[in-house]
């Protein structure tokens, strides 16, 4: 096969992606090149233009206004409820941290109360404090992780309702 | 992505320039240009953006270049002596569109519900079209037109606003769409209804059954020849001359919306051009297709 006809065919392959304006720009300086020398390509090109054209032109079909509306409605409600959630989940996940710290909080303050400044100095105060801090924190997060489950465990129940 | 204040995200812009915000409701595709980018330093360069009013963009870019708010008080002899600027200032800039869209999926990360009823308006044509040609089935374009929308609302926190809203707009839909055909109809997914059936297509098999229902939604289309065609091509090429030919998107949005690569979407375009070619041929010889 020569030359001429390897690219008469390679051109004629590309002569889709070009209606469709997909080539890249070495391809559409080829296709333009072979395009003012072979007419039977030419010829081609035009056919397929004429049917990229044919599809642009295809009329837009437009959805019914009562279901674009229910959908605007439908979609504002979730996302007002799933910011709602993200909120709560916010607040709640604050009100935790803050119940957590006060209740750490809450030994130094009744050593102060009971034992003085002296007491906060103590070698088993800071010991004693350090294992309260860990369990303290290990029973919250478990509580936490359980609710969480909880909560997706629900959300899942009512999705599927 | 964050736009340029005064333009399309700064709140005294919305409210004090409401020509500018209604315009941003009816788009044109342009591009931003160096112009545009100095002005607005937070837009991309080379970046797709929808159509605006021209005279807004032209008044509120050339009110910014002289380092001014849109909505300040201009004595008319000022504003008359600011003509100059202005012209010059808005015959460099390209008309865009994209920063209403922007600004809109901003907003509605922040679960603003006017900003989802905006973008719900602004795609409602395209999405519905889109999911019309995939599924064929106007009710069930309908039904997954309103869960794209639900999902949009449910997933916008993981919009990622660096990627194209658009595209991302698309693969939600494309992924319920496909979904759907793969639970009601997974022979769908892989050929025309009409090689089982002598040619008959699922717009045309919903028109016998229902011509109420097709006449209302999609009666131009079902009047048009190509449109027929289009109906017996396999889903996966039906949709990437939909996305390219109709949504007129680039080649990279159409293989993020399909999640393939470039030269994958090339093949079936090619493949998807000569299959509509040869349906066409056959269904109606000797017309043309103009």
């Amino acid at each position: 096969m020569s030359d001429a006809i390897r690219e008469h065919e390679k051109i004629r392959e590309l002569l889709a992606l070009a209606a469709a304006g997909a080539l890249d720009e070495k391809e559409e300086q080829l296709v333009a090149r072979h395009l003012r020398e072979c007419e039977t390509c030419a010829a081609e090109q035009e056919t397929w233009s004429m049917l990229g054209s044919a599809l642009r032109r295809l009329p837009t079909p437009q959805p019914r206004a009562s279901v674009v509306e229910r959908a605007r409605a439908q979609a504002q409600i979730r996302l007002a409820e799933s910011f709602e959630q993200r909120w709560n989940t916010t607040v709640i996940a604050c009100l935790v941290a803050f119940a957590w710290v006060l209740t750490v909080m809450s030994w130094p303050v009744f050593k102060l109360a009971t034992g003085g400044v002296a007491g906060l100095f103590d070698h088993d105060f800071h010991h004693g404090w350090f294992w309260f801090v860990g369990f303290t924190a290990t029973v919250w997060i478990a509580g936490g992780a359980a609710a969480a489950l909880l909560s997706l465990y629900s959300r899942r129940e009512r999705r599927l309702a | 992505m964050p736009v340029a204040p005064g333009i399309v995200t700064g709140g005294s812009a919305q409210h004090n320039f409401s020509p500018s915000r209604r315009a941003f409701e009816t788009h044109t595709n342009l591009v931003v240009d160096k112009r545009l980018r100095r002005l607005n330093p937070d837009l991309s360069v080379g970046k797709r953006i929808g159509r605006q009013d021209k005279f807004s963009l032209y008044v509120s870019n050339s009110f910014i270049a002289q380092g001014l708010r849109p909505c300040s008080w201009v004595s008319p002899l000022r504003a008359l002596a600011r003509i100059p600027l202005m012209i010059g200032g808005a015959a460099t800039m390209s008309w865009e569109s994209g920063l209403a869209v922007d600004s809109d999926v901003a907003q509605l990360r922040r679960g603003d519900l006017d900003a989802l009823s905006s973008l719900v308006t602004r795609y409602q044509n395209r999405l519905y079209r889109y999911l019309l040609r995939v599924v064929r089935q106007p009710a069930e374009a309908e039904d997954l037109f309103q869960t794209t929308w639900i999902r949009v609302a449910e997933r916008i926190g993981q919009y990622d606003p660096n990627r194209s809203f658009e595209a991302w707009l698309f693969t939600l839909a494309r992924n319920l769409a496909i979904d759907h055909l793969r639970r009601i109809r997974p022979a769908s997914l892989d050929e025309p209804l009409g090689d089982s059936d002598g040619g008959e297509t699922g717009a045309s098999r919903l028109r016998s059954s229902e011509p109420g229902a097709y006449e209302r939604v999609a009666s131009q289309e079902r009047s048009s020849r190509i449109g027929e065609s289009l109906d017996a091509l396999p889903v996966v090429q039906r949709e990437v001359l939909t996305l390219r030919f109709e949504e007129e998107m680039k080649l990279e949005e159409i293989a993020e919306v399909l999640n393939v690569p470039l030269s994958t979407v090339k093949t079936r375009l090619r493949r998807a051009l000569d299959r509509l070619r040869v349906t066409m041929e056959v269904r109606f010889p000797g017309e043309t297709w103009q």
